[in-house]
């Protein structure tokens, strides 16, 4: 015959509260975290000299010539690079800007009396119409059956 | 003059006062020792992870929001880190420390005694029944603390509590209410 072991909770859970965590634990988690704060501290002592360097950065890019966004928009093609260089090896000097402005161009030939320029193109059919009158007749017979 | 409450204490240690902290640490160092214990069967493990907690805990705590109690937030954890040193994963990585001369190697056995005995009664149970049992009846904490500690309802742990105790009694275990 095998004999029930009993346990007393009441007695056991005493004892287990009477588990203590030992005295230099407080002590050794204050020194643990104590020395990662001063990690953290030395790691923040660093930033004086990234934000030095970070100025000097700043200030290099300073002196650097500056160009903004827009300017790189109308920077030259290399077609009109070419045209220019084409015209450079012709012979003659590339034109300014105050040049082109004067240059004037040769008059058009006159045009006779009863010309009228050539006719204006048919409207082109892109079904828009029908779609329209389409539209308009569903109308109508949507009423005529309401 | 009453003592402040947990919150009030998390409050001033992210507001720069590390005695807030070390009151924190004192306050709950001796019930998660106990969890750790039970959880892990040296110990000297149980030391180094209630350590390893609060640890974590100063690193935590700045980005701590308040949705939960602290405890909850430290007994998760504890859940954690336990959960990590059964696994192996960081038994290796612990410093080894020199032990104090006050902590005699009676006092351990007493205490290993005791946690041996509690991690053997609860073994029987299913782990979250294990868990309801090691909060609600050998830490005492209300259904309420049980509750937002294992992030469950409350009418799970009173559910939860009903099952182990029977299974418990049919083990044998008196004094059980």
């Amino acid at each position: 015959m095998t004999s029930r072991r009993t346990t007393d909770i009441e007695r056991l859970k005493r004892e287990y509260r009477a588990l203590r965590a030992p005295e230099h634990l407080a002590d050794r988690i204050r020194v643990r975290v104590r020395a990662g704060a001063g990690r953290d501290t030395r790691r923040s002592a660093a930033g004086p000299a990234v934000a030095a360097l970070a100025a000097a950065a700043a200030a290099l890019l300073v002196a650097l010539p500056w160009q903004g966004a827009g300017e790189a928009d109308i920077r030259p093609t290399s077609l009109t690079v070419l045209s220019l260089a084409a015209q450079s090896r012709a012979g003659g000097s590339v034109p300014g800007l105050s040049a082109i402005r004067g240059m004037t161009l040769p008059s058009a030939p006159a045009r006779p009396a009863n010309d009228t320029g050539p006719a204006a193109p048919p409207p082109a059919d892109d079904g828009l119409e029908d779609l329209r009158n389409h539209s308009r007749n569903d109308e109508e017979k949507d009423h005529a059956n309401s | 003059m009453t003592e402040p409450s947990d919150v009030e204490l998390v409050q001033r240690f992210r507001s720069g006062d590390p005695e807030a902290f070390e009151t924190l640490v004192r306050r709950h160092q001796h019930r998660l020792y106990r969890l750790a214990s039970v959880w892990l069967r040296d110990p000297r493990q149980a030391e180094d992870a209630v350590q390893e907690i609060f640890l974590r805990a100063w690193r935590g705590l700045a980005g701590f929001r308040f949705r939960a109690a602290p405890f909850t937030w430290l007994y998760r954890t504890a859940r954690h880190v336990c959960g990590e040193y059964n696994r192996g994963r960081r038994a290796e990585s612990l410093e080894a420390e020199p032990a104090d001369p006050a902590d005699g190697p009676e006092r351990r056995a007493d205490d290993d005694e005791a946690a041996r005995r509690v991690r053997q009664l609860v073994a029987v149970l299913a782990p979250r029944q294990r868990e309801v049992v090691m909060l609600r009846i050998f830490e005492e904490l209300t259904v309420a603390e049980t509750a937002r500690a294992m992030g469950c309802r409350q009418g799970t742990v009173k559910a939860l509590l009903h099952k182990a105790i029977a299974r418990l009694r049919s083990e044998g275990a008196e004094g059980l209410e």
